[in-house]
């Protein structure tokens, strides 16, 4: 049986690690109550690690579950020490014995000379790559790790399109259970074999990826997140635009990452200065529309909708678009930031034949777009 | 704590107090494990000396894109339902169909095969982040409940309730309700003391200044930018090699370091990182 006070002090470290934006349902609560009233003298070491394996459900976590650990057994013992001085320390939780679990059974004096005496307490360096915004990715390895992730995050569309599957009467891949199910009446023989087959293709994607100087903070892993989309779906076309538009599909394709980057700059598409959207969506949709807007196209265009054209152009370019394709999305990096307004003039004109304004300043951000495509 | 800690380094496996705790509680509550960590941390291998020490077998789920029901939990015997249905005489329709539905018809795939274990094995379910999100829905059943629900024959319940490793490298997020089942541990890469020790064990015949050379060396390769660090595979594949081509100091073997550099470096881009110069450096931090 748990003692109230131990069983009290877990759950308020429970609301304090839920406060700092960790899961702990009661499930966790319970299991922490068990394995630290199982144990006849629990040290400090084991409490946190054991703790910090139930109570944590990722890297993030994991990694700043010390510092929350040490800032609440340190600061409230403390405390809890000094309130029940006049009383029987004894018979409270706080034995004041080396090498117990501070709050539960020690000192947090000697848990805090036990972490700053061992390096392997070191302390947790809270990673959140993922929900970071783009402009303060100032680290070159978060960056590079950041353009990773935006990567791979645009692959999770081949997965998301391809694990549709259903039954038809012709394909390649026979529904053995669904044609024995089918032929009962003969006897099981597949007389009438089923297939299943894939329900629904990879869409068809044609990016439209401004590189102009605004947007120059985050195309690192905007470019990043477009290759992955069009690495993950075979048919799509990729343009970058400035004050011209130019057709990238084939760097894109490139195996390095590296060659692309070098054959990008060669050729002049990374070229940082004014935007002229609806110029350049006058040239895609003159040269480019008839041959890319097939197979009802999902057009994504990737800008902070800075403009130097005016706004009807730009309206009419995106009516033009918006007739030919199956859905038309904008990712914008600046809807990530508090301050700004998307009332601008050219988000204005674009608003009627936008199906959906996406965010696009984070990984988490750029996540919501692959679950907005309509496949 | 100590004695899972001695029994893993005994089977080759080195672990740090952290990970023997997580896997002691892991034994104690029943529940899962999901271990995250970087390709060649040493996941998989946990799982490996797990079964050694606890002398029962190892069913291990490779799980890879599209991956199903049919190929990991179970399948039913379609050419033996066949026969079945062919060698009744006066087949009735309700009856057959009821008895080619059951366990006499049904094939064990790793998931089920591991649940109807006498004795409780360890089930590793590799690289989970490789699935589809649809197969993870399908495991949450027997994380939780340790039972796997079959629409024509019911519920199979665990006869030993398996110890269950699951491994992600993390390219994909995994869904919070396969994440809320299990117990959860960061595998990093491991430290100076750490490897020199894992060093000691997979390669005997190593003095230990080498030993503390390479360590030292690896641990300064992990500090540079690289697109994929070196894991402990790499590390002992490397210093095997040095061994094999009889080196005795790194110092002393620059050549011999830049030519043996593909155990350690992965990429085109990282090979071209680790130039000449890098490797002057890099060297210079050995001590």
């Amino acid at each position: 049986m748990i003692n109230t006070q131990v069983s009290d002090r877990i759950i308020e470290f429970a609301r304090h690690l839920r406060n700092n934006g960790h899961t702990v349902g009661i499930k966790e609560l319970i299991d922490s109550m068990q394995i630290i009233s199982g144990s006849n003298h629990p040290d400090e070491y084991s409490t946190l690690h054991s703790l910090r394996s139930l109570c944590c459900r990722n890297k993030e976590e994991w990694q700043q579950f010390e510092k929350l650990f040490i800032s609440f057994w340190y600061s409230k013992t403390e405390s809890i020490v000094s309130n029940n001085s006049a009383q029987n320390i004894e018979s409270t939780i706080i034995k004041q014995q080396h090498k117990n679990v501070s709050g539960i059974a020690g000192s947090t004096a000697s848990l805090f000379e036990t972490i700053s005496d061992s390096n392997k307490y070191a302390a947790g360096k809270q990673n959140t790559i993922s929900k970071a915004d783009f402009r303060f990715l100032n680290n070159h390895h978060a960056m590079r790790k950041a353009e990773d992730l935006a990567e791979k995050l645009a692959m999770q569309l081949r997965t998301r399109s391809r694990s549709y599957r259903k039954i038809a009467v012709k394909g390649r891949r026979m529904d053995i259970r669904h044609s024995i199910r089918r032929n009962m009446a003969h006897g099981g023989i597949p007389l009438h074999p089923v297939f299943s087959i894939q329900y629904k293709k990879p869409p068809h994607l044609v990016i439209l990826h401004d590189v102009s100087h605004s947007m120059s903070w985050n195309n690192p892993l905007l470019f990043r997140f477009a290759r992955g989309l069009i690495k993950a779906c075979p048919t799509s076309e990729a343009f970058v635009f400035h004050t011209h538009l130019f057709c990238v599909t084939k760097l894109y394709r490139e195996k390095s990452i590296q060659q692309m980057r070098t054959k990008l700059e060669s050729n002049n598409h990374l070229w940082l200065g004014g935007t002229c959207i609806a110029e350049s969506l006058n040239y895609f949709n003159q040269h480019y529309a008839k041959t890319t807007l097939k197979n009802k196209a999902i057009v994504i265009i990737i800008s902070d909708g800075f403009d130097t054209d005016a706004p009807e152009d730009l309206a009419r370019q995106l009516a033009t678009i918006k007739g030919n394709s199956k859905q038309l999305l904008w990712l914008n990096p600046m809807l990530g930031r508090e301050t700004y307004t998307s009332g601008t003039k050219t988000m204005l004109a674009a608003k009627p034949y936008v199906d959906y304004f996406i965010p696009a300043h984070s990984i988490d951000a750029l996540r919501s777009v692959i679950y907005k495509m309509k496949l | 704590m100590t004695e899972l800690n001695d029994k893993l380094r005994s089977n080759g496996y080195i672990p740090d107090a952290a990970l023997t705790i997580t896997l002691e509680l892991m034994q104690k509550l029943d529940r899962p494990l999901l271990i995250e960590g970087d390709a060649g941390v040493g996941k998989t291998s946990i799982a490996n000396s797990l079964a050694k020490i606890h002398n029962c077998e190892l069913i291990r789920l490779q799980c890879y894109e599209n991956l199903d029901v049919q190929s990991s939990i179970y399948e039913w015997n379609y050419s033996k339902q066949l026969l079945w249905i062919n060698s009744q005489n006066n087949p009735e329709k309700e009856r057959d169909m009821e008895h080619i539905f059951s366990q006499e018809f049904l094939l064990e795939r790793p998931l089920l095969k591991a649940i109807k274990q006498k004795k409780a094995p360890i089930l590793l379910i590799d690289e989970i982040d490789r699935a589809d999100e649809a197969f993870e829905a399908f495991l949450l059943e027997l994380l939780s409940e340790f039972q796997i629900s079959i629409p024509e024959l019911g519920t199979i319940k665990a006869e030993s309730i398996p110890q269950v490793i699951v491994t992600s490298n993390g390219t994909r997020e995994l869904s919070d309700a396969l994440r809320r089942r299990c117990l959860y541990h960061y595998l990093d890469y491991p430290d100076r003391e750490r490897e020199f020790l894992i060093i000691e064990q997979a390669v005997p015949n190593i003095n230990k200044k080498l030993n503390q050379q390479i360590v030292d060396f690896i641990q300064a390769l992990r500090e540079q930018d690289l697109r994929k660090n070196p894991g402990i595979a790499e590390t002992l594949d490397w210093s095997a090699a040095l061994i094999g081509m009889g080196v005795k100091d790194l110092v002393e073997s620059k050549e011999l370091i830049s030519k043996t550099l593909s155990c350690l470096l992965k990429t085109q881009e990282d090979c071209a990182l680790i130039n000449n110069n890098a490797l002057e450096k890099l060297l210079n931090t050995v001590g």
